[in-house]
């Protein structure tokens, strides 16, 4: 079939489903897009004035060139991995028997879909750029039209970059494992090129050049020429990603489709219900059955209290890929607290990246939960104790981490002032988050009826309730994260901060420890 | 030279991670033939089917319906226009109704025409899905949307008809209307392979069968010869 009956051939199914199945009228759509756009107005000039002095604050141009690339190269990476679930081409179930089952050609199915998802990149990575923009034009900098425009440019590409990569990464298993391995890759790599932008004018020339996540940067520098040039190199590596990805959607196998659209419709079914573990394992099923690895030069403990922190390590080397991954962005979590624990923005990051990190590596503590009657039949111990035995293995490698982040940094020359405070700090903090993603496990995936039923009828703030439950614990592991870091950085005397910071590093783990214990199946 | 048969497989292999659910399962289905396969659950039956309905990416081995890759695009557009797949659980959408699938299916395969109302109709009727054809799924049983599904396959000609546990939630008339429709497709030139649990409803139909068990061929033969094997192994005629 030529390309122009299979474009004839598809146009004629989406003209009957037009006519069976018509979307809103344009009056309909005009007047949605007219609401979000004056509610975006008016929330806007409402909140610049707060955004930009909170952002202007931490979004200056020194950090962008020192932070931006290496940001930017996660994001990146991070966009193109989501084809390992989805991707930008995602089908509705039913689609799978009638129109993949069809002898319609998959190129031109693909293509609306496929654009729309790069145009929702090109979109959404816009609005971060724009959020950047009122950081960079903060604190009465101000910023040229120009280099704003660039910049907006930059990352709106870099987005339409990460799509592509993903609609690459939904159809070939090749690419997927690829990408699997990349995540952590891009982790270290994030980390080495901080390092060298934030040691000399030199090394952040070098990072912006270094590939599209410094070309999309490249308009920050203010060189109007190079920039251009970024800009021209990112539009051509961009350009070509996309027709890779396209042409990868000519050939994509059916079955890497159906099991896209089977995990969606369990994750939207779990959605509805607000069970966020069971939507997550739904897309998890699309990435395919997890590769089995012998666990090797681990002999089963005899002290029985040994069990659970025994049963983790092997779950953590049958997953490398979770486990590297983890540590790695509990060490950058780490890199950063030590190096810019005097921003409290930049310490709760950190914060929260470790909070990330632990509850990635808690999974079999919410295996546990998924199936506890496995444990009852297993274990004689006290469900509790069994969580808290789960917490063991997550702290070592959080711990690990954060050393060797710290080591790092001492040998590049990197440390700041109370360096070695700041590095004991961020290995000291690790238990309190850990139980705090522990105890937000506990919970399951989905939100308590009664909290629903709270959130519904006797919450003015309109579901404040349901968003105050999501989000107590992370919440929690900032703050038990973020203070004693922001008072060794900043405390008058050092001394006295340490006696706080090890204070809290003690106490929260043992009240947050005793909690868990606490709980029951 | 010979035409290809409507469905050829060779040495056709499936894993899932470390589980391999098919190996070495090789298979000709020739015009006006119809194979079962009968196997416990997780015998690699489905696996099989949706295999070589190109749903399932095989790890070894090769399919050929009529002679074209339903693995390989964008040649594997041939294979969909030629082969039928009902699935052992329907999927349809919830928002069109039983008659708009049909008419989805022929649009969609290109199979319009003027008698394209009558034929749908006539099939409905024959269904018994003519009083419900603008009821949508989500008002229909489990045994009409798998009757909805079966019509999505019969509306279209195609040479090679695919059946994953067709009788799997049909009442005793209905199941006897399928084996009366399967058999009239059979007698008309189609190649059918299906696979069930029930020995009794594939009698009269299918001509040869195959024992799968963990994802190997345990025996295959004349029909009567399989099913008198399977009975004699525990296996319910009825």
């Amino acid at each position: 079939m030529s390309v122009l009956a299979a474009d004839a051939h598809v146009a004629a199914v989406r003209a009957w489903w037009r006519v069976r199945r018509p979307g809103a009228p344009l009056s309909k759509r005009l007047d949605t897009a007219y609401m979000v756009a004056i509610t975006t107005g008016i929330l806007g000039a409402l909140l610049y004035g707060t955004a930009s002095q909170a952002l202007g604050s931490v979004l200056t141009p020194g950090t962008v060139r020192e932070w931006g690339p290496a940001v930017a190269l996660v994001g990146l990476v991070a966009v193109a991995r989501w084809g390992t679930w989805q991707g930008p081409v995602v089908f509705a179930a039913p689609d799978v028997p009638f129109l993949l089952g069809a002898p319609l050609r998959r190129s031109v199915l693909a293509a609306r879909p496929f654009a729309r998802g790069l145009a929702a990149g090109a979109g959404a990575a816009a609005v971060v750029a724009g959020v950047a923009i009122v950081g960079l034009a903060g604190e009465g900098r101000g910023i040229d039209a120009g280099r704003a425009v660039g910049l907006v440019a930059g990352v709106a590409l870099l987005g339409v970059l990460g799509v592509a990569g993903a609609g690459r990464v939904q159809c070939s298993a090749r690419w997927a494992r690829a990408i699997g391995l990349a995540l952590p890759a891009s982790l270290a790599l994030g980390a080495g090129l901080v390092a060298v932008a934030s040691a000399s004018a030199t090394g952040r020339r070098v990072v912006l050049w270094s590939g599209p996540w410094g070309w999309a940067l490249q308009p920050v520098s203010g060189a109007t020429a190079a920039s251009l040039l970024a800009l021209a190199l990112l539009a051509g590596v961009t350009a070509l990603a996309v027709a890779v990805a396209a042409r990868g959607f000519e050939h994509c196998p059916t079955e890497r489709h159906a099991v896209r659209a089977e995990a969606r419709s369990g994750a939207m079914a779990s959605a509805w219900g607000l069970d966020a573990r069971t939507a997550r394992l739904s897309l998890r099923r699309a990435a395919g059955p997890a590769r089995r690895r012998p666990a090797r030069g681990l002999r089963a403990p005899r002290h029985p209290e040994l069990a659970i922190p025994w049963r983790d390590a092997t779950s953590a080397l049958r997953a490398p890929q979770r486990t590297l991954g983890s540590a790695a962005l509990a060490g950058g979590a780490a890199a950063v607290a030590i190096a810019a624990a005097h921003r409290p923005a930049a310490a709760a990051v950190a914060a929260l990246g470790s909070y990330v990190a632990a509850s990635t590596l808690l999974e079999p503590l919410r295996v546990e939960i998924d199936r506890p009657s496995a444990s009852r039949v297993l274990l004689r111990r006290p469900f509790g104790r069994i969580l808290l035995g789960h917490v063991a293995v997550p702290i070592a490698v959080m711990a690990a981490g954060a050393a060797v982040a710290g080591i790092g940094l001492a040998v590049a020359g990197a440390l700041p002032a109370r360096g070695g405070a700041l590095a004991f700090t961020a290995i000291a903090i690790g238990p309190a988050i850990v139980l705090c993603a522990a105890l937000s496990s506990r919970r399951g995936g989905r939100v308590p009826v009664s909290v629903l039923a709270m959130g519904s009828a006797g919450d003015p703030s309109g579901g404040g309730i349901v968003v105050a439950w999501l989000l107590a614990w992370p919440v929690g592991a900032v703050v038990l994260g973020a203070v004693p870091l922001i008072y060794v950085a900043r405390g008058t005397s050092l001394s006295s901060a340490l006696i706080f910071a090890f204070a809290v590093t003690l106490a929260a783990p043992f009240a947050l420890g005793t909690v868990l214990a606490g709980s029951e199946a | 030279m010979n035409d290809p048969p409507p469905l050829e497989a060779r040495a056709v292999g499936r894993s899932f991670g470390a589980l391999e659910a098919l190996r070495d399962f090789s298979l000709t289905i020739a015009p006006g033939q119809c194979v079962a396969l009968i196997g416990a659950n997780g015998s690699g039956k489905s696996t099989a089917v949706r295999t070589l309905a190109g749903l399932l990416e095989p790890s070894a081995g090769e399919v050929r319906v009529e002679g074209f890759d339903p693995h390989s695009e964008p040649e594997a557009e041939h294979a969909r226009a030629r082969l039928a797949l009902v699935p052992d659980n329907p999927l349809l959408y919830d928002d069109l109704t039983v008659r708009e699938h049909l008419e989805l299916v022929s649009v969609a395969h290109a199979v319009g025409g003027s008698e394209l109302d009558e034929r749908i109709g006539a099939l409905l009727e024959r269904l018994g899905l003519a009083y419900r054809s603008e009821f949508r799924p989500p008002e229909l049983s489990r045994g009409m949307r798998q009757k909805t599904q079966l019509a999505c396959a019969l509306v279209r000609p195609a040479a090679l008809l695919l059946l994953d546990e067709p009788v799997v939630g049909l009442d005793p008339p209905s199941q006897t209307l399928l084996h009366e429709l399967l058999l009239e497709r059979k007698q008309a030139g189609g190649a059918i392979l299906l696979t069930t649990h029930q020995l009794g409803f594939a009698e009269g139909l299918a001509d040869r069968g195959m024992l799968l068990s963990e994802g190997e061929v345990a025996d295959s033969g004349s029909y009567a010869d399989v099913a008198a094997d399977a009975a004699a192994s525990g296996w319910a005629t009825g």
